[in-house]
């Protein structure tokens, strides 16, 4: 499914206000550039509203059941006319089903149109390592040509990026709460994210698989550019225009990404190896 | 209208008279003179465990196993909750340094790993063994010794977990130890394998506790006590049973293929040569996700029991209740990949999960509104445990409705392994599991000690639980949300997520005052709790016509039903039953007797003299540690020479089992006359055969579903031609024709060996040529291992799959061999006779399967 550039959909402007009423929930002044409920792209959009929807929904379902419980403990003459079949077919059956049913068309509906489909505008190849993030850029030569960043990804403003996930060594995840769900980073496989940003702008994104000790550690900032500047900001990383890791970020840029920079470079190095084959070698030594 | 509600006459459920009719029928005094004293007495020096050490060290009654297996899981929860406290005490500000990311990774796959196995199931287990034969009236479960062994696995292997914990050596790649992190290569010290063999060994003390509850609920209840009038307790256990029957293997598969992985260099899990690190996933789930309905059904069967007793009528919708728990096993079964909506799965796969683990929640529904109306057509009384009740009904339908969200594929995307799962799941297992099983603390202990509660402790205790919990976990669906990932030694202040990781951590620490008041409480209950006759609750089932506390025999005599044993006048059955008005009420022969009935109708099939008190269970369990430690510290000799002690053992406790000379039809009370369980056509070692082959059967579909998921969807398949057959093939074809061919023969040789025995004819020479040719199936399947013809299993998982294939078929007639020594043995003294035969059938079921699992593995050795 294609969004047009120059108008929001429908579910956004109205995630937009939700969201606005989700940074209530976080002091002012703290980061929310891993916030699943403040959005910043069309998928993690949608999966908000439906995150609303069933936070709301559900929440109003718990209550009722536990005003239920009460009724019954409490007040038990109040429902003792009903037959225990009206219970069981009512409650047991109906309600689950009524609730389910169209609440599944959705999910599965909507899991088919946010799936990776088709051709993307770009695509982006990521390598998870023990502790950190490789991204390549193929449209700029890739990795040959020194293409690449570490645990900074450089992003296109309002265009599908697909991203090219795997790992070399364990299993490692990635997720950029504000643009997407997580895609895990699995040794021998490739998997395909799809992102796509709104707005320019600095993020931040994590490895949501347990890796060992430097997990905690092992984030990453996401730059997102207007469309003109990522051509360039990708050629640059050969040269060294652009910044191709964290401890090259300018301090504006440093401060905007949250707690990211400073959580990589506290983090472990990473393992000299970035090879099973080196680390069997390492671990036998 | 069900068989059960015949009694009803059809009236109405407002018929309160209806519902009090007593279900259990009035039998006739013994006439053996005995006074109820002398009973007593008489009873109690059979069934009592001696006294002193030695007393506790042999005992296998079965009150004081479940005691021992609850209170030392209660011991383990307790260590489990300092772990989690510690964790909290180190989120509770960003960038703690309270534990080093070395000692928090230990520290949450600890608390993880000693929650999930060395608490919840074992605790299950024990009310199950202690609670379970006075529901269902027999006087224990059907293989003591077996509980008894049950116990001292568990023991051991939490010990060496626990040890392992205090010496750093503790697991830390996570509770579930996904690889390639847990593997060799990235994780090259003790950890794992403690992980891996600490689990699996308490996992065998959990298998044989499932086999002897699905054989004890299906064979030895009070006659009369069909499945539709067994206390829906039965019903609960039975399906749990089953599940962990036909749940754990793949589990023990996967841990015995990684393990396997680690010390040998299999390389199942490796994408670089052949494995796939998702296979540990597939099989993980597998077991995973039925684990936690093994956890919860037990707990709502808590409930069911005790939300009647409340309301002061029976339990409602017994057969929906019944449809439901056995939906939710089957189901349960079929949804294990929602854990791994992540992975990159077919996005075909992912709507079946998807939606199968919606369907999940119609039979919990259904039993969450059995119970409102049950409630609702009766009076409902406060109490402590009602109070735990609503704390249930508050936190489980909460994890119950997040969980239908994280069904949801696109929400899964976001909050999977964030700290909205860390909320759901500790709201489904505390809510669905705790707060039943503290309900059942306050409902049962009573019966235990003889004592009631002291209130004063017992509501602020709930309180503080209660508001503990939720303050700890309710906004934690926030944090994840807010993007805070699990798992995590710290956070950063620009996160925004301090606030709610203080009130979570504060929170926590108001949690323990909870439980700490609850352990104040149990002390002061036993102490200066007042003291009552029988039936504080005014209950209506079997457990309680049972003395508070029990005697050893549980039953002075065992009683009948003619309607469902929920409707019980409990004061006067037991009143009868110390005067033994009922079956096997008189001791004879010092022989611990309960009644075996039909399966599906309870009627009286045969008595079975079941196996007390024995120093071999222990020395059994402790054999078996021996043979993981071996492989822990790699002295592989150790090992070896341990298992060969744990079959001896075995072997052992073979040779004093059963009967040393026919007896024929002896009185079982009643004017009935019933075969013991030496001689009868179907005795309870039978059925549990049976299912031990079917859990060893699941092992066997887990490791060929591995063998097949690598060959189509792992990595770097097919092989390069070095990592295929070496040489010459002539080890391989011939030895491979030899175990076909021994198998074959086997069965048929059984089968003549049966007969014979049975016709009193002499098979001693047939016997002995069976464990011959079971060698020889040994070693031909060893020759095609050792050949070195097969491929390489190091090198690629084509050959570790071939050789993993032809290992499982070569342990089974080596086991296989020992059963028939086994039978050879009892018979020379005597323990065989053609009357006393079923038990050939044993070696017979395992030689069938043998030849089976041998055909089928070669088939697949020569596809593949």
């Amino acid at each position: 499914m294609v969004f047009l550039r120059h108008d929001r959909p429908l579910a956004l402007r109205f995630t937009g206000r939700l969201a606005a009423a989700g940074a209530l929930v976080t002091l002012p002044g703290c980061s929310v550039s891993l916030s699943a409920l403040h959005p910043a792209g069309p998928v993690a959009g949608q999966i908000l509203t439906l995150n609303n929807v069933l936070i709301f929904g559900f929440a109003a379902i718990w209550l009722a059941m536990i005003a239920l419980f009460l009724i019954v403990m409490l007040r038990p003459g109040a429902l003792s006319r009903l037959s225990i079949r009206a219970w069981l077919i009512w409650g047991g059956l109906a309600l689950p089903l009524a609730v389910m049913v169209p609440l599944f068309i959705w999910t599965v509906t909507l899991t088919d149109r946010l799936w990776p489909k088709g051709t993307p505008d770009h695509v982006i190849e990521a390598e998870a390592f023990m502790w950190g993030w490789r991204f390549s850029y193929p449209e700029a030569g890739g990795a040959a040509a020194g293409a690449e960043s570490r645990d900074i990804l450089y992003l296109p403003q309002g265009r599908e990026v697909h991203l090219q996930i795997t790992s070399l060594d364990v299993i490692h995840s990635v997720w950029i709460p504000r643009l997407a769900g997580k895609l895990d980073a699995t040794p021998g496989h490739t998997g395909t994210l799809r992102l796509q940003a709104d707005e320019a702008g600095i993020m931040e994104g994590q490895c949501a698989e347990f890796c060992g000790l430097g997990h905690t550690e092992m984030r990453f900032v996401v730059d997102i550019r207007p469309e003109a500047d990522y051509a360039a900001a990708i050629e640059g990383l050969a040269g060294g225009t652009t910044p191709r890791n964290v401890s090259e970020l300018p301090l504006n840029l440093r401060a905007a990404a949250g707690g990211a920079p400073a959580a990589i470079e506290r983090g472990p190095a990473p393992r000299a190896a970035t090879s099973r084959e080196d680390n069997s070698e390492e671990a036998s030594r | 209208m069900s068989i059960a509600d015949a009694d009803h006459h059809g009236r109405t459920d407002t018929g309160a008279k209806a519902d009090y009719a007593d279900t259990a029928i009035r039998l006739s005094p013994p006439g053996d003179g005995l006074s109820a004293v002398a009973r007593h007495r008489a009873l109690h020096a059979i069934w009592t465990p001696g006294r002193g050490i030695w007393g506790f060290l042999t005992s296998t009654n079965h009150s004081q196993l479940g005691l021992r297996f609850m209170v030392t899981a209660a011991f383990f929860f307790a260590i489990g909750g300092l772990l989690s406290m510690l964790i909290r005490a180190q989120l509770a500000t960003p960038d703690s340094a309270f534990l080093s990311a070395e000692a928090y990774n230990q520290v949450f796959t600890m608390h993880g790993t000693i929650m999930m196995f060395l608490f919840a199931i074992p605790v299950l287990e024990g009310f199950g063994l202690y609670m379970l034969p006075k529901m269902l009236g027999t006087r224990d479960l059907a293989f003591p010794r077996l509980s008894a062994f049950g116990y001292w696995c568990y023991l051991f292997g939490g010990l060496i977990i626990l040890g392992a914990m205090l010496m750093g050596l503790a697991p830390n790649a996570g509770w579930f130890m996904y690889t390639p992190l847990s593997s060799d290569v990235y994780t090259p010290g003790i950890n794992s394998d403690i992980w891996l063999l600490g689990v699996t060994f308490v996992e065998i003390s959990a298998m044989t506790m499932a086999v002897e509850l699905t054989v004890s609920i299906l064979m030895l209840r009070a006659p009369g006590m069909s499945l539709a009038r067994m206390p829906i307790m039965g019903w609960y256990y039975l399906v749990t049973a089953l599940m962990m029957v036909v749940g754990f293997p793949p589990l023990i598969a996967g841990s015995l293929m990684l393990e396997a992985e680690r010390a040998i260099g299999l390389p199942f899990f490796d994408p670089t040569r052949g494995g796939d690190p998702i296979l540990w996933q597939h099989l993980f789930w597998l077991f995973g996700h039925p684990e936690v309905y093994i956890i919860f059904l037990p707990a709502a069967g808590m409930l069911s029991m005790l939300i009647p007793t409340f309301s002061g009528r029976p339990l409602r919708a017994y057969n929906w209740i019944v449809a439901a728990i056995v939906l939710m096993g089957v189901v349960s079964f079929l949804i294990w990949a929602h854990h791994m909506f992540t992975v990159g799965l077919p996005q075909w796969g992912m709507h079946v999960f998807s939606i199968g683990s919606a369907i999940v929640a119609i039979p919990t529904a259904i039993q969450i509104f059995a119970w409102l109306g049950t409630m609702a057509g009766g009076r409902p009384r406060r109490s402590i445990p009602m109070l735990y009740v609503f704390g249930f009904f508050v936190i489980f339908v909460n994890g119950g409705l997040t969980g239908v969200m994280l069904a949801a594929v696109p929400f899964n995307w976001q909050v999977h392994d964030s700290y909205f799962v860390v909320a759901h799941l500790h709201y489904v297992l505390i809510g669905g599991m705790l707060f039943p099983v503290l309900a059942g603390l306050y409902y049962w202990l009573p019966s235990v000690t003889g004592r009631l509660s002291v209130h004063s402790v017992s509501v602020p205790a709930f309180w503080l639980i209660f508001a503990g919990f939720n303050g700890t976990f309710l906004l934690m669906h926030l944090t994840g949300l807010l993007g805070m990932r699990r798992r995590v030694h710290g956070y950063e202040w620009e996160d925004g997520w301090h606030w709610l990781n203080l009130l979570s951590s504060v929170s926590g620490f108001v949690l323990t005052m909870g439980f700490a008041l609850i352990v104040l409480d149990i002390v002061l209950q036993r102490r200066l709790g007042p003291r009552f006759r029988r039936n504080p609750w005014a209950a209506r089932t079997l457990e309680w016509a049972v003395p508070s506390p029990p005697p050893s025999y549980a039953f002075g005599a065992i009683p009948a039903f003619r309607g469902r044993a929920d409707r019980i006048d409990v004061d006067r059955l037991a009143g009868r039953l110390a005067a033994g008005e009922g079956y096997l009420a008189t001791p004879r022969n010092g022989w611990q007797e309960t009644m075996a009935v039909d399966i599906i109708t309870g009627k009286p099939d045969h008595i079975a003299i079941l196996r007390g008190n024995s120093i071999l269970p222990l020395l059994t369990g402790a054999s078996i540690s021996a043979v993981v430690l071996g492989v822990l510290l790699s002295w592989y000799w150790i090992s070896l020479a341990a298992l060969i002690v744990t079959a001896g053992l075995f072997i052992l406790n073979a040779m004093t089992a059963g009967q040393d000379r026919d007896r024929g039809p002896v009185d079982a009370g009643q004017g009935l006359s019933l075969p013991v369980s030496s001689e009868a056509p179907y005795p309870i070692s039978r059925l549990a055969m049976r299912f031990t082959l079917i859990a060893n059967g699941t092992l066997f579909l887990s490791v060929l579903f591995g063998v097949f998921y690598l060959r189509f969807a792992a990595p770097n398949w097919p092989p390069l031609p070095e990592f295929g057959p070496r040489g010459d093939q002539m080890a391989v074809i011939g030895g491979g024709a030899i175990a076909a061919v021994a198998g074959l023969v086997l069965m048929g040789l059984q089968r003549w060996l049966n007969a014979q025995n049975r016709a009193g004819g002499d098979w001693s020479a047939a016997g002995l040529a069976a464990i011959a040719v079971q060698i020889a199936g040994a070693l031909g399947l060893t020759w095609m291992l050792a050949s070195g013809a097969m491929p390489d299993p190091r090198a690629h998982a084509f050959g570790a799959s071939q050789a993993a294939l032809v290992f499982y078929a070569a342990f089974h007639f080596g086991v296989g061999a020992l059963f028939n020594l086994a039978a050879i043995l009892r018979a020379r003294a005597g323990r065989i006779s053609p009357s006393r035969s079923a038990e050939l059938e044993l070696p017979r079921m395992w030689i069938d399967y043998t030849a089976a699992v041998t055909l089928i593995s070669l088939a697949v050795v020569w596809w593949l």
